[in-house]
C-alpha cells in the first residue's frame, strides 16, 4: 500500500470504522462475561478502549467519537438494560474527551492516554450513578474504581502501543 | 516497545496511583457492629432498620420489585426483576460505607454509621 498524504477516502474511512464498531462490539460481549464482582457495576477490563484509542491515534478524533458512541449505544441496546447503556455512554463521553485533550497535550505516548481514559471513564460512571441513585455514598467505591482503571488502562495502553505501530499507515 | 513509553507515562500511572490510595484513606470509615441499613428509592427514604434484626424488606413500586434481607448482620438483595442483576450478583455487605444499587430501579441499599438514632424501622 502506498503511502499518502492525501486525506483518508471515504470508502476506506467508512470501511475501517465499520470494522472498527464490530471489534469494540465483540470486545464489549467478550468483557461483559469475565465476572468482575467488586461490588460496583462498572468494575470493567476495558477491551472496548483499546478500539477506541487506536482509532485516535491512527485514524482520527472524529472516527473515534463516531465508533466510540454508536458502539456504547449498540451494545446497550444488544446486551444490557437502559440505565446501564446512558451509564457507560456518560463514562465513555467523558474519557474519550480526556483521552483526546490528553493526545494533543504531546506529553504522553498511548499508555498515558489510556490511563486518563480509564481513570475518566470509571470516574464518569460513577458520577452518573450517583446522580441517579441521588446519593454521594456511592463514591465509596472510587478508590476501588481508581485502582481498577490504572491497571486496566496500563495494559490497554501496552497493548495499544504494540497494536499502532505493526498496523500499516492509512 | 519499552521506547514509545516516555516518562510523563509513568509518573501519569504514580499519581493515579497515589490518589487512588489517598481516597482509600479519605473513604475508609469502616465501623464494625450495629450499623444502620437505610434505603433509598429515587432519591427518598424508604426506610431505616437496624443492622442487627433478620427481616425481608420488600420494594415494591411501580412494578419494580426488589426484595432485601437483613440477617446475620448481613444485607444482601435477594431478588429483583431488573434487567441487569447487578445488584443481586454484588452478593452481601456488612460494613458501614458499603451499599448494594439497583439502577435501573433508582434503589440503594446502604450501611451507615451506628444504629443510635434508636428507630427500629421508618417508612414514608
Amino acid at each position: 500500500m502506498q503511502s499518502q498524504s492525501k486525506p483518508i477516502h471515504g470508502v476506506y474511512r467508512l470501511t475501517a470504522c465499520s470494522i472498527a464498531i464490530g471489534l469494540a462490539l465483540i470486545l464489549s460481549y467478550v468483557e461483559a462475561m469475565i465476572p468482575l464482582n467488586i461490588g460496583v457495576p462498572g468494575v470493567k477490563l476495558g477491551l472496548p478502549n483499546l478500539v477506541t484509542i487506536c482509532l485516535l491515534y491512527k485514524l482520527g478524533r472524529r472516527e473515534a467519537w463516531t465508533v466510540s458512541i454508536i458502539r456504547v449505544l449498540l451494545a446497550g441496546l444488544l446486551f444490557s438494560g437502559l440505565f446501564a447503556t446512558l451509564y457507560s455512554l456518560a463514562g465513555a463521553i467523558l474519557s474519550l474527551f480526556v483521552m483526546s485533550k490528553l493526545m494533543d497535550f504531546g506529553r504522553f505516548s498511548l499508555l498515558g492516554v489510556s490511563l486518563g481514559g480509564a481513570v475518566f471513564h470509571n470516574i464518569g460512571q460513577i458520577i452518573t450513578a450517583s446522580l441517579v441513585i441521588q446519593d454521594i455514598g456511592i463514591f465509596y467505591y472510587l478508590p476501588v474504581l481508581i485502582i481498577s482503571a490504572a491497571i486496566s488502562g496500563t495494559l490497554i495502553g501496552i497493548l495499544g502501543i504494540i497494536i499502532i505501530n505493526r498496523i500499516q499507515k492509512f | 516497545m519499552f521506547n514509545y513509553i516516555k516518562k510523563s507515562d509513568i509518573m501519569l500511572l504514580l499519581l493515579i496511583i497515589i490518589i487512588g490510595l489517598a481516597s482509600m484513606l479519605v473513604v475508609n470509615r469502616a465501623k464494625e457492629g450495629s450499623g444502620l441499613v437505610v434505603i433509598e428509592k429515587s432519591g427518598k427514604l424508604y426506610g431505616k432498620y437496624s443492622l442487627n434484626q433478620d427481616i425481608r424488606i420488600p420494594v415494591d413500586v411501580d412494578g419494580e420489585h426488589n426484595l432485601i434481607i437483613i440477617k446475620d448482620g448481613q444485607v444482601k438483595m435477594q431478588e429483583s426483576n431488573c434487567q441487569g442483576q447487578d445488584c443481586v450478583r454484588i452478593g452481601s455487605i456488612c460494613q458501614s460505607g458499603q451499599s448494594i444499587v439497583c439502577l435501573p430501579h433508582r434503589l440503594l441499599v446502604k450501611i451507615t454509621g451506628s444504629s443510635k438514632g434508636g428507630y427500629d424501622a421508618i417508612t414514608e
